[in-house]
């Protein structure tokens, strides 16, 4: 396992963990369809009451969570797996849309011997609209951070 | 409200498409080494199975004003199958008549519980 770079005690409450800017093309979402054998006609070649194709609403975290989370997480502190995650979708989002989007670290906590992080990432689209929020815990799995350990 | 299950076999295949190669999401001796007792499914991959479910039972009510929180509480292994499953609310919370909530989980071929929580999303839309 590896070893963490930053205390427990020492881990930034707000600190911003990555930006991102996604266009949404046909080819990523065709992607993301593929992983996860999503057969539905919005996603595939539009349909009403949408007037264009739209990108299935978890697409984008998924496609930023590694610039946006995880390249932070496993660079300041260690592996780390999911443990809840939340998401509100506010407003589809089409097909040639750019998405941008910034991840926080909003909270830590410790619990039954284990310790956690939780992240919270908006995404928006070129007005400034509200797309998607994610919200997820990640659990700690540096032997620096299992308490039991 | 008709009553809609959404039902997916994990496979190290479309583990790897999902997370890439070479992570415990899609290589068995990477989740050994870190202590997950092999490849597990990611987390997001789980949730998406049921975002599919609630979009087929609300639609656009859920692609835009839906809102889903949920915990991992038991790993999805390649092999595994895991059925999304629903089941509604009496009232929202907030009485807000213009939403439907549920409780929402996972369960795998054994039955078993494996991602837990509430999903909702506007009715009508």
């Amino acid at each position: 396992m590896q070893t963490m770079k930053i205390q427990w005690d020492d881990i930034p409450l707000g600190v911003e963990t990555g930006r991102v800017e996604i266009v949404v093309t046909d080819a990523v979402i065709d992607s993301y369809r593929a992983s996860m054998d999503l057969d539905i006609a919005w996603f595939t070649t539009g349909a009403p009451p949408y007037g264009m194709r739209i990108a299935p609403p978890d697409m984008v975290p998924k496609l930023a969570m590694e610039p946006m989370f995880q390249d932070y997480l496993n660079s300041n502190i260690g592996q780390n797996i999911r443990a809840k995650q939340t998401f509100k979708f506010f407003a589809p989002v089409m097909v040639g849309t750019t998405v941008r989007g910034v991840g926080h670290l909003v909270e830590k906590y410790e619990r039954r011997g284990r310790r956690f992080v939780t992240l919270e990432g908006l995404f928006t689209d070129a007005a400034g609209r509200h797309l998607v929020l994610d919200r997820r815990t990640q659990m700690l799995l540096s032997d620096d951070f299992n308490m039991r350990s | 409200m008709d009553t809609i299950t959404v039902t997916k076999t994990a496979t190290m295949e479309k583990m790897a498409l999902y997370s890439g190669a070479g992570n415990f999401h899609s290589d068995d001796a990477a989740g050994q080494e870190i202590g997950l007792g092999g490849a597990i499914v990611q987390g997001g991959q789980l949730v998406g199975y049921l975002n599919e479910m609630m979009i087929r039972l609300l639609g656009a009510g859920y692609i835009g004003g839906g809102e889903i929180s949920v915990t991992f509480i038991k790993a999805v292994r390649p092999g595994d199958t895991v059925t999304a499953r629903a089941t509604r609310k009496e009232s929202p919370a907030d009485g807000d008549a213009t939403r439907a909530e549920f409780e929402v989980w996972l369960e795998n071929q054994h039955g078993e519980k494996c991602t837990v929580g509430t999903a909702s999303g506007t009715i009508g839309a």
